[in-house]
């Protein structure tokens, strides 16, 4: 018995911005594609171990930029346009070259605020954000695998000798990840931001072996495999800035899972392995 | 933090300590129901670090 899953999502962000007349500065319109993972799973002696984790998340160093380049500045909702400016501004830039197709213009005495005047403080924000996460403990499965003896060569059709135990990680240990923060500024140092997204998971694949080099019926050694996948959920954090620094903290909740599968050979009806002692404790969690 | 800007470029490096969890032990049996092996238990760690670059708007 197999069940399919599949996942395809879209995720549309769009932000506007607009000058105080309510005419458009730029509209910049970012479509995610998320095409998730397609996986056959045996459900037939597949023990699920499946738990939710909260987390301490630190943002560790958090660096703010401004957007535009040395010839494209933005106050207050008038822009001067200077399409030759370069720089970390490259994508304040854009937007302002985005900005100068729609022919606005704006008196010269209207680009600076009036005198004595301070800026409104803008307080919330919304930050877009690509990325990679890495991490988790697939030594700890297979220094396991070696106290289980699960940890005989192997031939597999007739091929190279495989060193058991072995890992796999899907694709590279890094994994991309898109998340969306909102914050709001408390005070100009002090902000507390939500984040929350998808992808980014950490997944890992251990494998283990324990009989004769060449496996055949007659024979048949018994292997084990686990399965983890780490998915990030969301955070909350609360950061202070300093010198355009950004130092946070706060919880944060990661989705675990756990998969472990114990196939005698191919040719034999797999068995499930039998839960021990710390089976269900915590927070984690039979689903099957 | 710049106060002028509406936009901004956003870099962000990011711990997670999202502690460990035990699992086992789990045993093993061969095709004719013996027992083969015993998994012991085991802890592992879920930490994990994430680097993040991402466009900002502020209103």
């Amino acid at each position: 018995m197999e069940r399919a899953y599949s996942e395809y999502s879209w995720y549309p962000a769009c932000s506007d911005i607009r000058q105080p007349d309510g005419r458009p500065h730029a509209r910049l319109t970012i479509w995610w594609l998320m095409v998730g993972l397609h996986y056959r799973e045996t459900t037939m002696h597949l023990r699920t171990q499946l738990g939710w984790l909260t987390a301490l998340a630190v943002t560790v160093g958090s660096v703010e930029a401004r957007s535009q380049g040395s010839g494209g500045r933005s106050r207050e909702g008038t822009t001067e346009l200077d399409v030759a400016g370069r720089g970390a501004g490259s994508i304040g830039i854009g937007v302002t070259i985005s900005r100068s197709s729609s022919q606005v213009t704006t008196p010269p005495e209207a680009k600076a605020p009036p005198a004595g005047s301070t800026p409104a403080r803008r307080r919330w924000r919304l930050v877009l954000s690509l990325g990679a996460r890495w991490g988790g403990d697939p030594g700890s499965f297979e220094q396991s695998m070696r106290t289980a003896g699960l940890d005989s060569p192997e031939s597999i059709f007739g091929g190279a000798a495989v060193t058991n135990p072995w890992t796999i990680q899907w694709g590279t240990p890094t994994s991309g990840e898109g998340t969306v923060t909102i914050g709001y500024a408390i005070r100009p140092w002090l902000e507390v931001r939500l984040q929350g997204g998808r992808g980014g998971d950490i997944h890992w694949e251990t494998m283990g072996y324990r009989g004769p080099f060449e496996f055949n019926i007659s024979s048949p050694g018994v292997s084990f495999s686990t399965e983890v996948d780490i998915r990030p959920v969301g955070a909350a954090l609360v950061a202070v800035s300093f010198s355009g620094l950004r130092f946070g903290v706060g919880p944060s909740l990661n989705r675990v899972e756990v998969r472990s599968f114990s196939p005698e050979n191919e040719f034999a009806p797999w068995t499930r392995s039998r839960p021990g002692p710390g089976h269900g404790t915590g927070s984690e969690r039979a689903t099957r | 933090m710049p106060q002028g800007s509406r936009l901004f470029l956003d870099l962000s490096l990011q711990k997670q300590w999202a502690g460990s969890q035990e699992f086992g032990p789990y045993a093993l049996h061969d095709v004719e129901g013996l027992l083969a092996a015993t998994f012991p238990r085991t802890r592992v760690s879920f930490d994990h670090t994430a680097f993040k670059m991402g466009l900002g708007v502020r209103w």
